[in-house]
């Protein structure tokens, strides 16, 4: 394997970690600059989202910080809005240790995610070796590919509609039945709005739909996931995330945020 | 049986006996027969085959090292465990770090496995182990293989008794909280616990106890270095909150770990270690450590007693290395004869590892017996030459 670059590595240790059950933590980067993702590496966070689905970062500046987290041996996620396979290619040839795809409603979504992620034979992502991720060619195109089919990108589906177009077994599961994505993620706040319950205090319409969505990833073998304010045990009660390996907490902004008003309540 | 016929193989006679459990001592003899301790009790002289006099000595039970590096000859830091450790009174020992998942069946093959005296390790979270100490065995983070660890630790349960990650800024830089991290989950996987050697941690003390678990074992406890255990001369609150928890502290001395300046004050507001231990090294062990006898010595000399070292030298030890179930670290009847006789020495001159230095008695072993068998002794390595 003379062509496992740290994008490999990064994913290697991210899988064993949600193999193993244990909870992997991170946030989303919505700021420019390569600073947030020293910190979060620092601070022992185990991954970040880039976010460019909600954020004013562009695509170059979202790959550089993916470039940046792969030689930190941060793993660093992609969250999208939709499939564009040329720019999820762009995105991975940068160092991305995966794909969080936004609003997925659709079996076909997923399966055009795996189509752009994967090459020949199981999808249809164009190769090159010059990129860092291929550790720009320096082994060899065979060792490249079989790194990348031993090490193939995170693929985390996020659930955030109060129903689907087809069932959620049907998106987390491929014709053989086996495992589609790595992560059914509960988009919360998208889902309490489709829900109806941005005004309202009743969170049990959301706790049910969490629920479905553990269910559903429990019994296609996938990891739980979702996003939440904090990381507490609290809070994690209150958005039925208790169960979930892979959780997104706050993001950049978010902390920031929260930093800067309390510094200002403070004085 | 006739009359004159010694019931007892040999009889430590007359020396000051401590019950290693509690610290108190009583003056008695230590009859022994065959590999075992037959019986303590005043008045066994007549019955030994052979009597040594043991008056005004300390009689212990063999000594147990909670952390040493004796991987000699394929780690730089690692020092000959016969010649470093049982030739001066310790009859079991934990090499702490110095071997790693890649270079354990050397050690087991080559070091642990032919010893005569007992060697368990905690195993370096870094495959590599520490093998040069110019280069940190973590500066590649890959190098802490989870898999390769835990494999390790569940194929040799016989010698791997916990793990060890250098937490100082050289070895993991400033990202050292994934590490840590990564080492608490996988020292929890295999339920043993995590050595962590502080000493110039890229963060105060406190940001590494809050995620420490009870079990854990905090080495270099008198450390000089940034950031210690001392705020202003006084123990941090913190520290005291660890141990409430069950974190514990050993004293692992150094070439570079250990300071008269933090040890006296935290004796003084009595903070000691739960585990007295050298840190022996091929780096130390002809000064400023030198053994494990001089370490005890030193902390008698900055206030505290024997009543107190000792059982931080026998069943402290043996408990935090599982070796209080092979019989190591209590001096019982029935059990095995493993003993140490310590006798006050001569004032000398003891260096710390921070370029400070007091002028003590030292302690000597005159005795050592391993499994009922007499093990030469070798004198101080700190006397000049020719003495």
């Amino acid at each position: 394997m003379g062509t496992r670059t740290g994008v490999h590595t990064g994913r290697a240790a991210l899988r064993e970690r949600l193999r193993h059950g244990r909870r992997v933590v991170g946030t989303f980067l919505k700021l420019p600059g390569t600073d947030a993702i020293e910190l979060a590496a620092q601070s022992g966070l185990d991954f970040v989202v880039v976010d460019l689905e909600h954020s004013g970062l562009d695509e170059r500046t979202a790959a550089g910080q993916l470039r940046h987290a792969a030689l930190l041996g941060l793993p660093a996620l992609v969250r999208l809005a939709a499939v564009d396979p040329a720019q999820i290619n762009r995105l991975l040839e940068a160092g991305a240790t995966g794909v969080q795809l936004s609003t997925v409603r659709a079996g076909a979504q997923v399966a055009a995610l795996r189509a752009a992620v994967r090459y020949a034979p199981v999808g249809r992502r164009s190769i090159s070796l010059a990129h860092p991720s291929a550790g720009y060619g320096a082994g060899g195109l065979d060792a490249y590919l079989a790194a990348e089919a031993a090490d193939p990108p995170l693929l985390v589906a996020q659930i955030e509609t109060a129903d689907t177009d087809d069932p959620l077994s049907e998106l987390l599961t491929d014709a053989h039945g086996e495992p589609s994505v790595d992560v059914a993620f509960a988009g919360t706040t998208d889902l309490a709005v489709s829900l109806g319950l941005a005004t309202t205090d009743d969170q049990a319409p959301l706790l049910r739909r969490v629920g479905e969505i553990a269910d559903a990833a429990r019994a296609a073998g996938v990891t739980l996931g979702g996003w939440a304010p904090a990381a507490t045990d609290q809070t994690l009660h209150r958005y039925g995330l208790t169960g979930a390996g892979y959780l997104v907490a706050g993001s950049d902004l978010q902390l920031l945020g929260a930093g800067l008003r309390q510094l200002a309540t403070d004085n | 049986m006739t009359e004159n016929a010694p019931r007892y193989d040999l009889v430590l006679a007359g020396g000051e006996v401590f019950d290693s459990a509690t610290g108190a001592s009583q003056v008695a003899d230590v009859a022994v027969t065959g590999d075992r301790i037959a019986r303590i009790a005043p008045g066994l002289a007549a019955d030994g085959r052979e009597v040594i006099d043991c008056a005004g000595r300390y009689v212990l039970p063999g000594l147990v090292e909670g952390h040493t590096h004796i991987f000699a000859e394929v780690s730089k830091v690692g020092a000959p465990p016969d010649e470093a450790h049982l030739h001066r009174g310790v009859v079991a020992a934990c090499d702490a770090g110095t071997v790693g998942a890649s270079t354990f069946a050397a050690f087991e093959s080559y070091v642990a496995g032919p010893a005569k005296m007992r060697l368990v390790n905690f195993l370096n979270v870094s495959v590599l182990g520490l093998i040069d100490f110019r280069f940190g065995e973590l500066m590649n983070p890959d190098t802490l293989v989870i898999e390769d660890a835990l494999a390790v630790a569940a194929d040799n349960p016989h010698r791997v008794r916990g793990f060890k990650i250098r937490l100082s800024e050289d070895v993991v830089g400033h990202d050292w909280r994934p590490l840590l991290k990564r080492s608490l989950e996988l020292s929890a996987d295999a339920d043993l616990p995590l050595m962590i050697h502080i000493g110039e941690t890229p963060e105060p003390l406190p940001a590494v106890l809050e995620m420490l678990r009870p079990g854990d074992v905090i080495a270099h406890c008198y450390t000089g270095k940034p950031y210690g255990i001392l705020a202003d001369g006084k123990v941090l609150p913190e520290v005291y909150a660890a141990r409430e928890r069950g974190v514990l502290f050993e004293s692992a001395h150094g070439k570079s770990n250990l300071s008269f300046k933090v040890a006296e004050p935290a004796i003084a507001q009595g903070f000691y270690p739960d585990v007295i231990t050298s840190d022996t090294s091929a780096r130390n062990w002809r000064g400023p450590v030198f053994d494990l006898v001089t370490s005890m010595a030193k902390l008698r000399a900055l206030g505290m007693t024997m009543e107190q070292i000792v059982p931080r030298v026998t069943s402290a030890p043996a408990r935090l290395l599982g070796l209080d179930t092979e019989g190591y670290g209590s001096l019982v009847e029935g059990g095995p004869a493993h003993v140490t006789v310590l006798a006050d020495a001569d004032e000398a001159v003891l260096p710390d590892a921070a370029g400070n230095q007091l002028t003590a008695p030292r302690l000597e072993p005159e005795v050592v017996l391993l499994a009922g068998e007499r093990v030469p002794t070798v004198p101080w390595r700190g006397l000049p030459a020719g003495n």
